[in-house]
């Protein structure tokens, strides 16, 4: 279901096509796996290929984050697209997250 | 074009309800950005009734889409047979309970109200009316 690719202290994430209630639960359950089984490494999400969003993918995410901070390590984004963006500011969430125009900039930070 | 659909409340339909919603959104040449604030105000009144909806009887709750365009106003309305839930009074989504994990989601209804001009919420003898207005180009 999902991609990955190991950098270092991190593992980036790709995500693709859609991020709905009905794909979600899937994803989540993926993500909880890759956690478990990398319990040292931060997460980078890119987002580049997800072309629609609804807020069951933003729950994801939240949850994501929750897990990752409570294991001492961070969740980042990237590559989110205008539909994505426009997501997370109406629901001002834009703030809690560290957003990354690119997953090289994600990566250097 | 067919502008009204029924489906099953149910969260494998989601994709279905969404793929109805944007053949219609395509065939009146609504731009990009206004068709997905109005295919997620769908998506996310579908989910909630999906995953929360009930019927008194037990029976499957079912969902009418209805979608129609006219004097520069996109009027979506679905219908459903379950036990009543105003959206309306839906309560704010808590970032911070959903940051702290002792609340999950509640963003849905809040997108609703937020892309859409106009929500209405009406009770009748056939179950809930869901009334979204959007103003289009």
């Amino acid at each position: 279901m999902i991609k990955t690719k190991d950098a270092g202290d991190n593992i980036v994430v790709y995500l693709r096509g859609r991020l709905d209630v009905h794909m979600s639960g899937e994803i989540e359950k993926d993500i909880q796996k890759l956690i478990d089984e990398n319990p040292e490494k931060s997460l980078i999400v890119n987002l580049s290929e997800i072309e629609y969003m609804s807020s069951s993918g933003l729950r994801v995410l939240v949850a994501v984050m929750r897990i990752l901070k409570t294991n001492g390590q961070n969740l980042k984004l990237c590559h989110l697209n205008a539909a994505v963006k426009k997501i997370f500011e109406v629901v001002e969430l834009m703030d809690m997250f560290d957003i990354y125009e690119t997953e090289e900039e994600a990566l250097r930070t | 074009m067919k502008e009204t659909n029924e489906f099953k409340a149910a969260v494998s339909e989601i994709p279905n309800i969404t793929a109805f919603a944007e053949r219609i959104m395509i065939h009146w040449h609504l731009d990009r950005s206004t068709a997905y604030d109005v295919l997620l105000a769908i998506d996310e009144a579908c989910t909630n009734l999906s995953t929360h909806a009930k019927t008194v009887s037990g029976e499957p709750v079912m969902i009418t889409l209805k979608m129609r365009k006219c004097f520069g106003f996109l009027c979506i309305r679905i219908m459903d047979n379950s036990i009543y839930y105003d959206i309306e009074k839906a309560p704010q989504p808590d970032i911070q309970k959903n940051l702290s994990g002792e609340k999950e989601g509640g963003f849905g209804i809040f997108l609703i109200k937020t892309l859409m001009d106009r929500v209405k919420y009406k009770r009748t003898n056939h179950g809930n009316l869901l009334t979204m207005i959007r103003r289009v180009r």
